[in-house]
């Protein structure tokens, strides 16, 4: 189990994007990605993060490890507020900072070698000889279970399951303290997405990695997170240990989410809670509680005032005043 | 690979014998009698039909065009009807000229336009990208003859820094050993010969350079812009890289095919002869050669060097398919 003390704390972080308006002399509109986040990560815990498309999640992702600047707020990292820093200050943490994409058909160089792909990163970030950089990428691609064959191929003679493995590879080859785990799995056949969360896991327990596991897979995500964050356009809404989540969801979002994974159970009648409308837009977010365009149990407070997440009973935040 | 070169070599037989084939019939109806051009206007009727006997014009066109393929697959293109050479000689005494001016161009357009292009991605729509998006839109479509000639007027004309047209002054002209002037002062070390042979090279230079520079920039702005909104730009900027390393080393990379293509297109136009730009600046290259040939309705001359034109087009054509291969892994032969 995850020590408890915290690797990576977000403070009020948002993320605004900018976007013009395709229409001539349109107005810029402000995408409001990530609002007013704050959440911890243990040293060594997963944190799952779920949410439909475009809630944030993944912005929420690259802003920890800076890949994105953030817009507002603070990222802990260390003792070191790291949202602050230069992007040469960044590429100095960078090697303890990880992440492995989504999408493993795009997101390797079609232009290099395997080989090249992992070891890179040790080319700018070490002093290792050539030999010493092959070295490592033969014992990387062991880790992974790649054969020591497979080095010198590009990217597109391998298979989607393989090329993530590259991913997850080129993404431990500096050796990193914090791995943002981007949907790792959405991107591959069912078959063999358990070996890739096998490995992901595996690879946690050897080199004692803390993992922020974005995912819209709740299946996937109660597998691997000690806990769980759920997003909602740009906010978190509920935060507990994986079990808790599941068995007593607080959030009537999340609820809902939870009565729609799939059961193979026919016995098993559950009542779906079924949510009405579409997702309001992120450039016009709702006042109050961006969920109470939604919810059943929408109370003419709830359009007022943005309910702050608090803890309801030991390890589980909910952010609803249902639950004031 | 040699399967696929000699398939693509045997594909362009059709391509040249067509161009061939075109050029012939359009002299042959659209070009005056060559025999009245070298005997003057009032040459008489007789001594006119007489000469046009001997030059074997005046049998039918069909007759004509099987002497000429039987004569072009012995290697033999005819013989200049002015100079009394071999056309196939003449073209490739003039080949260096072309081929030198060709390269010095589009290195400077190569160089110029490519970075051009990359810091216009990178600064995407700055005040400094509008402005190389309007010279480059001016500069390919200003016509080459007309920026030519204010080249010309301006720096050889008024500001007297550099020779209006030819290729080399008599005074300091370089031992020819491989016809390349520039090869050829540097092999000899007569620096005063290379010294005014890049002047000499200076005016036609820039005046094709202006127009590549314009066409690839704009195509290699265009494809890094595309480019670096690739996922795996994202993954080099994850692995802690400079923005540098990351623009140049796997964005311009990958970014190269097209732009490729761009400059592989230009060079197999420019090596057959940059028609109006050498015929403005007097430069001795097949260009000028087939425009002085149509003038003297010199049927062997224009043959041959369209024949050329269409042999160069086509191995450059390959020589870019081939380089592919070796910019993308994907592409295997």
């Amino acid at each position: 189990m995850a020590e408890q003390i915290p690797l990576i704390e977000a403070r009020h972080l948002s993320k605004h994007f900018i976007s013009k308006s395709h229409r001539l002399g349109g107005d810029k509109l402000i995408v409001k990605a990530v609002n007013d986040v704050s959440f911890d990560i243990m040293k060594n815990e997963t944190l799952g993060l779920v949410g439909e498309s475009g809630c944030g999640k993944s912005t929420t992702g690259r802003l920890l490890i800076r890949l994105l600047e953030p817009t507002s707020g603070s990222i802990i990292y260390d003792g070191r507020d790291i949202a602050q820093y230069s992007n040469r200050e960044i590429r100095g943490v960078r090697k303890e900072l990880q992440i492995i994409f989504q999408d493993p058909f795009s997101s390797l160089n079609p232009r290099m070698t395997c080989l090249d792909i992992i070891t890179e990163p040790l080319l700018i970030h070490t002093k290792m000889s050539r030999t010493e950089r092959t070295e490592a990428g033969y014992e990387l691609l062991n880790y992974v279970g790649l054969p020591k064959q497979y080095a010198l191929r590009f990217p597109h003679e391998f298979s989607g399951g393989q090329r993530q493995r590259i991913g997850i590879a080129r993404a431990l080859a500096l050796k990193p303290k914090f791995i943002v785990c981007d949907e790792p799995v959405s991107a591959l056949d069912v078959s063999v997405q358990s070996q890739v969360l096998n490995l992901i896991v595996k690879l946690q327990e050897e080199f004692n990695l803390t993992y922020l596991f974005i995912a819209h897979g709740l299946n996937v995500v109660k597998y691997i997170s000690d806990r769980v964050g759920v997003m909602y356009l740009g906010s978190i809404m509920e935060m507990a240990g994986s079990e808790e989540i599941y068995e007593k969801p607080l959030h009537p979002y999340t609820q809902s989410l939870i009565s729609a994974i799939p059961d193979t159970d026919v016995e098993n009648k559950r009542q779906r809670v079924i949510l009405e409308g579409d997702v309001p837009s992120p450039t016009n977010l709702p006042s109050g509680c961006p969920f109470h365009t939604r919810c059943r149990f929408c109370k003419k407070e709830c359009s007022e005032a943005k309910p702050e997440l608090k803890e309801v009973s030991p390890g589980h935040q909910v952010a609803c005043l249902l639950y004031e | 690979m040699a399967k696929y070169i000699l398939k693509r070599l045997l594909l362009a037989i059709p391509v040249v014998l067509g161009i061939v084939t075109i050029v012939f019939i359009l002299m042959r109806i659209f070009s005056p009698n060559p025999a009245y051009l070298l005997l003057g206007q009032r040459a008489s009727a007789d001594r006119a039909a007489a000469l046009t006997e001997h030059l074997g014009l005046n049998e039918p066109i069909w007759k004509q065009y099987i002497i000429y393929l039987k004569q072009m697959l012995t290697g033999d293109l005819g013989t200049s009807l002015f100079s009394q050479e071999p056309v196939l000689k003449e073209l490739l005494s003039r080949m260096p000229a072309t081929i030198e001016l060709a390269l010095f161009a589009v290195i400077i357009g190569s160089v110029v336009g490519i970075a051009l292009g990359v810091i216009c991605a990178v600064h995407q729509n700055s005040w400094l990208d509008r402005i190389c998006q309007v010279g480059g839109l001016v500069g390919v479509s200003m016509p080459r003859f007309w920026l030519g000639f204010m080249l010309m007027l301006a720096f050889a004309v008024n500001l007297k820094w550099l020779p209006p047209s030819g290729r080399f002054n008599f005074l300091v002209r370089p031992t020819e050993i491989t016809g390349f002037y520039i090869i050829d002062s540097i092999i000899t070390g007569n620096w005063p010969a290379l010294w005014s042979t890049l002047k000499y090279m200076l005016l036609p230079g820039f005046c094709i350079a202006i127009g590549s520079i314009g066409s690839i920039m704009r195509y290699t702005r265009s494809t890094m812009l595309e480019t670096i909104r690739q996922d795996y730009i994202r993954t080099a900027r994850a692995k802690g890289l400079s923005e540098r390393v990351v623009i140049l080393s796997h964005a311009l990379k990958n970014a190269m095919i097209p732009i490729v293509t761009v400059i592989g297109m230009e060079l197999g136009g420019l090596f057959s002869g940059s028609v109006l730009t050498e015929t403005v600046f007097a430069w001795p290259g097949v260009g000028k050669y087939i425009v002085d040939g149509i003038n003297n309705s010199d049927y062997a001359v224009v043959q041959g060097g369209c024949m050329l034109v269409a042999l160069i087009s086509v191995v450059m054509n390959l020589l870019v398919d081939l380089l592919y291969g070796t910019l993308d892994p994907r592409i295997r032969y």
